[in-house]
């Protein structure tokens, strides 16, 4: 009884240990208390202006190990858009840029992923922005892990890339009232399921 | 500025100076004895210097029209010069004319307010709308047809040139959109090149043609202004929004009966006096409501 015991045992082991090693790609999903979207874009070819989006939400699928089963499936609320003046979010949220009312959320979802360096990736996907879908290629970072206070594993990802806001059909106050290139910087902090 | 010197010119002066120029060509006003009937031009011609404005300050349409509601304004505006044109070659009845223009209007309004519902606005509400907006399209055709029907020339231009721009304004300062105040400018811009086109020769006829056409997009580019702002629509922007849609209902002092006896001129001017002098009254409104936020933007800055 003991020794077929143990040989069920250590066959449930050892598959344990096939499959685990078999599923590395974990499923996150972003935390958007602790996840960010920073833009900035000039203004008046002045100073510059910036802004922030709530968010993103959304599930990731990292693989350290084989990137190409890496995952990104992100969106962010348009309507969180804040640039600390009410009267130009307002702006900002109406038909001459982000049509919050139209498109409310702008997303994100990967196609391919290429390692690129130890902690970093060539994330490329379609952006979705006011129903305009173009394809991006971004540098993303994995910038680290560590244990949340209930025990969880956390992961955070980041990338910096700009974007023509013409592509996306935003072409109301023409440079140099408001820049064409935007610069969006995304941090993201995923909880590991 | 909100607009480049191009996108003026190309989007507002270049479509207005087509309609001029082909409408001089087309009508040739100083030939007076030998005017032919050519409204039938005006509907398309409208329609097309429309498009070349929605080009420079919209996103390109495509096709079908789904992927931006935006796209619908292009689209209706070409059905709008097509109508204009049936109506000018073919003649049909009235009943008839206000029938087909009603099923594309409702339909257009459909479309423009379908990303809206159920998520801002629940389906009795947006047929609530639709029947409204509908009644306040068939006003303001009834009200410009009649006024280009009896008074060939430039009268019907400049109170469409009135009324697109007080649009503008409302648009640009209550709404703050700034694509469809230029809309609404391209659309000033064409009713001026027709006011000059009506100065010229009082005998070009702009019923069944530019004034049509003209009221169908006006009328669209303003619903979808309304529905698709973000800025809080307080009582004050609701109402100056209401006066503008009924602004045309003033016309029909002329068909009171101590006005009937007057002489054609004199019943014209108490038919155009109102109108004006209520979009007058909300272009102002509106402009010292802008300027009295304007003041306040830098002290909520600061804070």
């Amino acid at each position: 009884m003991n020794r077929s015991f143990s040989l069920f045992g250590g066959l449930a082991l050892a598959m344990s240990l096939v499959l685990s090693t078999a599923a590395r790609a974990d499923d996150y999903k972003s935390d958007p208390v602790h996840s960010f979207v920073v833009f900035d874009v000039h203004h008046l070819n002045a100073g510059f202006v910036y802004g922030t989006f709530v968010g993103p939400t959304g599930d990731i699928t990292y693989d350290p190990d084989d990137l190409s089963k890496t995952k990104f499936d992100l969106s962010v609320d348009t309507d969180s858009i804040d640039t600390r003046n009410e009267n130009r979010n307002k702006d900002l949220k109406g038909p001459d840029f982000f049509d919050a009312k139209q498109y409310p959320t702008l997303t994100f979802k990967s196609t391919s992923v290429k390692k690129t360096g130890d902690n970093t990736m060539d994330v490329t996907g379609d952006l979705t922005v006011r129903g305009q879908t173009k394809s991006v290629t971004v540098s993303m970072e994995m910038t680290g892990t560590g244990t949340g206070m209930r025990g969880e594993t956390r992961t955070g990802f980041q990338t910096s890339f700009t974007i023509d806001r013409r592509d996306y059909g935003m072409t109301a106050d023409p440079e140099p009232v408001i820049g064409n290139t935007i610069h969006i910087i995304v941090a993201i902090e995923a909880i590991k399921q | 500025m909100p607009f480049t010197a191009s996108q003026i010119l190309t989007g507002m002066v270049l479509p207005a100076a087509l309609l001029g120029i082909i409408g001089l060509l087309v009508w040739r006003p100083w030939k007076r004895d030998a005017v032919k009937d050519f409204r039938w031009i005006f509907g398309p011609l409208t329609a097309g210097a429309f498009g070349i404005a929605y080009w420079t300050f919209e996103p390109k349409p495509g096709w079908p029209p789904i992927g931006n509601v935006v796209y619908l304004l292009f689209y209706f505006a070409l059905v709008a010069g097509i109508l204009s044109l049936a109506d000018a070659i073919l003649k049909p009845p009235l009943w008839l004319r206000a029938g087909v223009l009603l099923l594309a209007w409702r339909l257009a309004v459909r479309l423009l307010l379908a990303s809206q519902v159920p998520r801002n606005i629940s389906e009795t509400s947006a047929e609530l709308w639709i029947d409204f907006l509908s009644a306040a399209v068939l006003t303001w055709w009834l009200t410009f047809e009649n006024f280009a029907e009896r008074a060939p020339g430039v009268t019907t231009p400049l109170l469409l040139a009135a009324v697109a721009g007080v649009s503008m304004i409302l648009l640009l300062m209550d709404l703050h959109i700034q694509s469809s105040g230029a809309l609404a400018g391209g659309l000033t811009g064409l009713s001026i090149a027709a006011a000059v086109l009506g100065f010229c020769n009082s005998r070009i006829a702009f019923s069944r043609g530019l004034a049509q056409t003209v009221v169908l997009i006006l009328l669209l580019v303003l619903v979808h202004g309304y529905f698709y702002t973000d800025d809080d629509l307080t009582p004050g922007r609701e109402i100056r929004a209401g006066i503008l849609l009924a602004t045309p209902l003033l016309a029909f002092s002329g068909d009171l009966a101590p006005v009937r006896r007057l002489r054609p001129p004199l019943r014209l001017a108490v038919r155009a006096i109102p109108v004006v002098l209520a979009l007058a009254f909300v272009a102002v409104w509106a402009a010292r409501e802008y300027a009295r936020a304007d003041q306040a933007a830098p002290a909520m800055q600061d804070e």
